[in-house]
């Protein structure tokens, strides 16, 4: 009997040490919830957009993408290297911007492997990313829109995402009374443009201007032309959302800096911002 | 490798299966379409569903996740131990049937009897276990069936055939001695190989659980089903199983010996049960050794099938488990060491050898302490500036896996020293080749620690693919010297003579409690590996294509995880106490018999 005893007190003294070294010699870190979908409500404004995309990637992506940049590439100098990778003639893709080269990326990350970071055995041929809007990650594509607008926040290069409110949003009869207190949402670009006073400074395709009428700002009606090919490398959606954000970086010839309110970005909401870039960009 | 172990394991179920698992008898699986429509599923397409809180029955207060995660452990305990049991008795049987020697065949029946109450246990967890999927997780039982439905019918009936070999097997054991015994080792054999396919059907659902294969991206299943069950971890799993089963039957086995030993009241039980737990832990230990190749094995698979999920194991929140991991194992390691280490006195005389036991000591703590050093470490604000970094400056570098697989080969060799110096003991020779082969022997281990070193060294400064390339020619190192030794040793022992007896007895009882540290951290380290297996699917019942939508879909805290598998560790341990107890209750009858059949006869 004092053998069983002494076994059994043996055991649960074992036990008990191991358990407590469990709770004592090692960090109780919580654990985070399973992720729920980030939704984007067509209302966010751009400073909105990249702090969900900063939450995404610390879910999605930091693990891997960490500071350290041993197990996947890091993706401090992103703006620049884009440019160098999208060149080797290893590149497989067809990205002519940083947000099509990062959206790619995330798609199809076989597309260009950075040296050193391939599959074992496939010569940097292949990539162990998983796609992102696929499997365990299964990013919507807004949440991927996010995650690019946050990267090319980091980078500090310009946010140039697009991004259309989820379908779930769109039935939605409107926006929950907890979202940022905005001014309705314009429905179509002609709103949009009325709504921010566009036409006060600017000519614009389809509003009315009388004939030899000068205007403070350059006269848009004919940018879908010339956009792509002001700055090298950015198409004309990319120019002329960077031009509304950052109105200073690029200016037309004969025009001052600091004409054009440097604000839009915290008063548009993404939605809205793709409308008007949309609109200016195609023909009329 | 991988080849041969795949194909092994086909084989075998092969050969249960007689073939019969074609895509056209799965589709008409009447389980399979039951399950499928009891949970609204579209039989024509069954896709993974995409479940919601309601598809989660609660009954009375019962915590899903726990009832069925006690229910799993104590089924996996059990089911490892009455697989690993019959393994080790089959070739101990077979020794002492080719040598004629009746101490193997008395402790292979002894060993086989402590297995008969823990099989009824095994099939009693195991019906707890399907039961509380069923009521709790339907959703998730009835896709699992959809898929499965024709493994689970031939689980069932290879259930029904390794029962009939248990118990031809045990109750035939008297009566097929002599010129019987091929048939009755050939029992045994169909017993291991039942029980061995049991494990691999088994397998395939926990394997497709983590890696699903044979189904589209939204959980089509593509009709294959041997596609569904050889998915990319599945052979990693069944070879890492098949070898933890022996360590750990060999443990448990070593703890009713320990037991046995203490309770002991002549010097001829101490003598056997000394003899019979020398025999377990042996076998515990040599299964041990190549465990930690199997565990690499299964983590480069799931790096190679998912790199997010490999380093969310081990990189991640998961990585500190295997701080506590390394904790158990190398409990295990100087338990194990330990006790050999107490053997040394059975021998007669002083053991010349005995002096380098405090370097081997030495060596195994100091490779612990390597092990045991975290790397990456998740701290606050504050202990990052007072540190300087993310790693600590001077520990950090032991943290990668450069050092710990250094540490760990080292270890092992460490082990396999101690072994083969209790074996060398009593060995004398005057020939001069023996002192040669010896100088021989200690040649390899130095050149085989100084290149496990090196390559340790070298991982350092090479990118991590290659880094964790070099864990290959490590790993072969280290086997090369105990395949080598082991030979040379075999010749030395043959040429030699033996001098002195063992007296089996002469073990302090400090001794048996390593033998019971091995058990209980054996059980432990198995109740967490198996935690960390299952939950590294996080959020997901079936990784990346149905998702947990139950309350209990979160990741638990390391505390409260370790509680858990403390609860199912104790709970184990009492029933296997029980088990004991009923194998005692058995040899006291036949202990009664032997009187009265003595009297009767002239």
């Amino acid at each position: 009997m004092s053998g069983f005893l002494g076994v059994t007190t043996y055991a649960v003294g074992l036990i008990s040490l191991f358990t407590a070294f469990s709770y004592y010699g090692i960090p109780q870190l919580v654990p985070e919830p399973p992720p729920a979908k980030e939704n984007s409500t067509g209302t966010m404004t751009t400073e909105e957009l990249v702090a969900m995309g900063s939450r995404i990637y610390a879910r999605a992506c930091v693990l891997c993408h960490s500071g350290v940049g041993d197990r996947a590439p890091k993706l401090d100098a992103i703006g620049t290297v884009w440019r160098e990778r999208t060149r080797d003639v290893r590149y497989r893709g067809s990205a002519r911007t940083l947000e099509d080269y990062l959206r790619e990326s995330m798609l199809e990350p076989s597309a260009y492997v950075v040296s050193g970071f391939g599959k074992p055995g496939t010569n940097d041929a292949e990539s162990p990313m998983p796609a992102a809007a696929t499997g365990a990650m299964a990013l919507s594509a807004s949440e991927i829109n996010a995650v690019i607008g946050y990267l090319q926040s980091m980078a500090g290069d310009k946010v140039t995402v697009t991004l259309l409110p989820d379908p779930v949003d769109r039935a939605k009869p409107s926006a929950p009374a907890s979202e940022p207190s905005v001014a309705a949402k314009a429905p179509d670009a002609i709103s949009a443009l009325r709504k921010f006073q566009c036409d006060v400074c600017h000519a614009l395709p389809k509003f009315p201007v009388e004939e030899g009428e000068q205007r403070p700002g350059p006269d848009l009606r004919g940018i879908w032309k010339t956009a792509g090919h002001r700055v090298d490398g950015m198409d004309a959606k990319g120019f002329i959302s960077e031009s509304i954000l950052f109105p200073n970086k690029k200016l037309a010839q004969g025009f001052e800096p600091d004409l054009m309110p440097n604000d839009y970005g915290d008063q548009m909401l993404v939605a809205e911002l793709q409308l008007i870039v949309d609109y200016l960009a195609q023909e009329h | 490798m991988r080849v041969l172990a795949t194909t092994f394991f086909i084989v075998l179920a092969l050969v249960a299966l007689d073939g019969g698992l074609s895509p056209v008898s799965f589709s008409k699986s009447a389980m399979a379409v039951d399950a499928a429509q009891a949970a609204g599923l579209d039989i024509a397409r069954v896709h993974a569903p995409n479940l919601t809180l309601g598809d989660y029955p609660t009954y009375r207060g019962l915590n899903s996740r726990l009832t069925v995660w006690i229910a799993a452990q104590l089924h996996l305990f059990f089911a490892a131990f009455v697989l690993g049991v019959p393994i080790f008795v089959l070739v101990i049987e077979f020794i002492g049937w080719r040598h004629s020697d009746p101490r193997y065949d008395r402790v292979a029946h002894e060993f086989i009897k402590i297995s008969m109450g823990a099989f009824s246990l095994t099939a009693a967890f195991g019906g707890l276990l399907v039961f509380a999927l069923v009521v709790l997780y339907p959703g998730l039982f009835a896709y699992l069936a959809s898929i499965f439905g024709p493994i689970m019918m031939v689980y069932a009936v290879l259930f029904l055939a390794e029962t009939g070999f248990l118990y031809a097997y045990y109750y035939g054991w008297d009566a097929m001695q002599g010129r019987r015994k091929p048939a009755h080792l050939l029992i045994g054999l169909g017993l291991n190989v039942a029980g061995t396919v049991l494990m691999g059907l088994s397998n395939s659902w926990a394997t497709f659980m983590m890696a699903p294969s044979g189904i589209d991206a939204q959980g089509v299943f593509s009709g294959s089903v041997w596609e569904a069950v050889a998915g990319p971890l599945w052979t990693p799993l069944n070879v890492h199983r098949f070898i933890a089963n022996i360590a750990y039957g060999g443990a448990i086995v070593g703890a009713y010996a320990a037991y046995k030993f203490i309770s002991a009241r002549t010097s001829e039980e101490k003598a056997h049960y000394d003899w019979m737990g020398y025999t377990a832990n042996g076998i515990a230990v040599m299964a041990l050794l190549p465990l930690p190749f199997a565990g690499y094995w299964m983590t480069k698979e799931i790096y190679a099938y998912s790199q997010q999920m490999g380093i969310t194991l081990m990189g991640g929140l998961f990585a500190w488990l295997f701080i506590i991991q390394a904790v158990l194992i190398g409990t295990i390691f100087l338990a194990a060491n330990f006790y050999l280490w107490c053997g040394m006195n059975r021998l007669d005389g002083v053991n010349r050898n005995a002096y380098l036991t405090k370097y081997i000591a030495g060596v195994l703590v100091i490779c612990f302490l390597v092990w045991f050093t975290p790397h990456t470490l998740v701290m606050t604000a504050r202990e990052l500036g007072s540190i300087g970094g993310a790693y600590h400056p001077v520990l950090g570098p032991l943290g990668v896996m450069s050092a710990k697989n250094s540490a760990v080969n080292i270890m092992i060799l460490a082990t396999f020293l101690t072994y083969q110096l209790f074996r060398r003991a009593r060995l004398r020779s005057a020939a001069p080749w023996m002192v040669h082969a010896t100088r021989l022997q200690v040649a390899l281990y130095a050149v085989a620690i100084a290149n496990i070193v090196w390559l340790g060294i070298y991982g350092y400064f090479v990118p991590a693919n290659v880094r964790i390339g070099l864990s290959v020619p490590q790993v072969m190192t280290t086997i090369l010297v105990i395949v080598s030794c082991v030979v040379v040793d075999e010749v030395i022992a043959f040429r030699s003579q033996r001098v002195g007896t063992i007296h089996w007895g002469r073990m302090p009882v400090r001794a048996q409690y390593a033998l019971f540290t091995l058990a209980v951290a054996f059980t432990w380290l198995m109740g967490l590996m198996g935690y960390i297996r299952s939950s590294i699917r996080q959020h997901w019942h079936v990784y990346t294509v149905m998702r947990d939508a139950s309350a209990d879909a979160f990741t638990l805290t390391i505390g409260h995880a370790a509680a858990i598998v403390s609860i199912c560790t104790l709970f184990f341990l009492v029933l296997v106490l029980f088990v004991f107890w009923l194998a005692g209750f058995s040899s006291t009858q036949a202990v009664q018999r032997a009187p009265l059949a003595a009297r009767v006869l002239p």
